[in-house]
């Protein structure tokens, strides 16, 4: 049976649309283009699909997402549209009658959005048991906006369609899914996807080695000696994790990102090319693109420090030349500060005065302030975690 | 006898990078270098806190324990409280909901053992409670 697919990327969400709320993306760009374990999510849609035998896959995207996580999410064997995003339904129609005059038998019609983990099988068999025009989906919390359409039913499609997926023309019993569902409509529900991939109650599979139980290193992955990694995590192809830091709960740290010096991820997820600063506690928080989101706070903040949280350059090129500039720069810049900050020296002790055995109280009255300023660097070093 | 001393509410500007922390240190600098100063920032408007900023709030903190007072953070925006998490700065502050209870919690350093309780508000003892 001839059955294919079409994935809608950046479709608002019925009930987002009309309150205006920009749900399911982060950073401005479509959950759907963003990885999880090292693939984007919209790649781990397209291989279920594939394993159901459904191989003929369109992707409508009318999200406005950086080019780069789409080029990365975009994949040969897949049919791809960029279209604007007030003609999404209409481009949907027209890709359905195009998928229909190649042969479709059965359409499958998904927006992402949600993540669902669907028995494929069962819902196509369920569609022809039914004798459906159109048979969607529905998970215990509600739709899940998948649809199977017949390819005789063009208008059922089209009102479908034109309706934004939330009216059939006809009403028919709905395939009830069994399945994990992940809405993703906000990032801590990719949160969520992450750390349920990582304990193995989804489908998806990390990329890379499984170096312990539970700790995932992909290809090209630099980890310092003295790094520590608590399963379960995940560390991307060609990240770097430098000395001192530590990756916890179900921490995922996607493709090329660098944890620095004494950092602590824990709970996170670091979106590919992200830069996290030297002695920071990066906790429940989902980071890329200058930007960083916290599950505990819900709040979502624009990140302009580079000492902090950065964006890597996306060439391998610009790196190498923004890395080697940092290091023709440091040295210059070292002596610079240290003409405008000159170093304390310490203060000259009298040899005659020898230090005294016993106990003086009143240093205890003393702040700890007064014999050393709090800094950041010595805040830095202030280490409650394990062994670190 | 202790007299009551001032406490300085101030509110933190909507972006805090260098520039910003460098105007406003020098707006508290004469609070800082008063006597046991009692400072409270608000924070509730913060919407960007860079490293300057972090340092700038050390600073301050660091300036006001040397002359034995003490500067408290109130009504943290969620942006503000990320960055203090991120930078493991806000441990080193007492922190408050609003600038009322941190200005409040200057006066009311006394352990709750220690203060006066009128009669009326003592809890019944489990005797009393038992034959009530």
């Amino acid at each position: 049976m001839d059955i294919r697919a079409i994935l809608l990327v950046g479709a608002p969400e019925e009930s987002s649309s009309s309150s205006g709320i920009n749900a399911e993306v982060f950073a401005g760009c479509s959950m759907a283009f963003l990885p999880l374990l090292g693939r984007p999510i919209l790649q781990r849609i397209a291989e279920r699909l594939r394993a159901a035998e459904i191989c003929s896959i369109s992707v409508l995207n009318a999200g406005e997402s950086p080019a780069a996580w789409v080029e990365a999410a975009r994949t040969t064997d897949v049919r791809w549209k960029d279209v604007p995003a007030a003609q999404i339904w209409r481009a949907a129609e027209d890709e359905f009658e195009h998928l229909v005059h190649a042969g479709a038998e059965l359409v499958l019609l998904l927006r992402l959005g949600p993540y669902a983990e669907i028995e494929f099988d069962s819902l196509i068999q369920c569609h022809l048991d039914r004798r459906s025009h159109v048979t969607g989906v529905i998970a215990a919390d509600g739709p899940v906006d998948v649809f199977v359409l017949s390819s005789s039913r063009r208008n059922d499609a089209a009102f479908l369609l034109r309706n934004k997926l939330a009216k059939m023309r006809v009403a028919s019993t709905p395939f009830v899914t069994s399945g994990y569902v992940n809405r993703l409509s906000t990032p801590a529900d990719l949160r969520r996807l992450t750390v349920d991939s990582l304990m193995q109650k989804t489908g998806i599979q990390p990329v890379g080695a499984e170096i312990r139980p539970g700790v995932w290193v992909d290809k090209g992955a630099r980890l310092a000696r003295n790094v520590r990694l608590v399963a379960p995590c995940y560390i991307g192809a060609s990240s770097k994790v430098k000395a001192g830091a530590l990756i916890t709960r179900g921490s995922s740290v996607e493709h090329h990102c660098v944890v620095d010096c004494a950092s602590v991820v824990e709970a996170s997820t670091l979106l590919p090319l992200s830069y996290v600063g030297i002695g920071l506690d990066v906790s429940h928080s989902v980071v890329g693109a200058n930007r960083i989101f916290s599950t505990k706070f819900a709040a979502e903040a624009q990140i302009e420090d580079p000492n902090l949280v950065a964006e890597l350059p996306s060439t391998s090129v610009v790196r190498t030349l923004s890395h080697a500039a940092s290091l023709f720069a440091f040295v210059p810049r070292q002596i610079l500060q240290s003409f405008r900050h000159p170093r304390l020296r310490p203060t000259q002790v009298d040899p005659g005065c020898t230090p005294s055995n016993e106990f003086d109280a009143s240093a205890l009255a003393h702040p700890i302030a007064r014999d050393r300023s709090l800094s950041s660097g010595v805040v830095a070093g202030v280490r409650d975690y394990g062994n670190q | 006898m202790e007299i009551s001393r001032p406490v300085v509410v101030k509110r933190m500007p909507e972006r805090m990078n260098q520039r910003e922390a460098r105007n406003f240190l020098k707006d508290v600098q004469p609070f800082l270098k008063a006597d046991r100063p009692q400072l409270v920032f608000d924070l509730s408007q913060v919407k960007q806190l860079d490293a300057a900023g972090v340092e700038m709030l050390l600073h301050c903190v660091s300036e006001v324990m040397k002359r034995d007072g003490d500067l408290k953070l109130a009504s943290l925006s969620p942006q503000a409280a990320m960055i203090l998490e991120l930078t493991r700065t806000g441990r080193m502050f007492e922190i408050y909901e609003t600038s009322t209870d941190a200005a409040r919690s200057f006066s009311g350093f006394l352990p709750n053992a220690m203060r006066q309780v009128p009669a009326y508000q003592q809890p019944a003892s489990i005797g009393e409670r038992l034959a009530a």
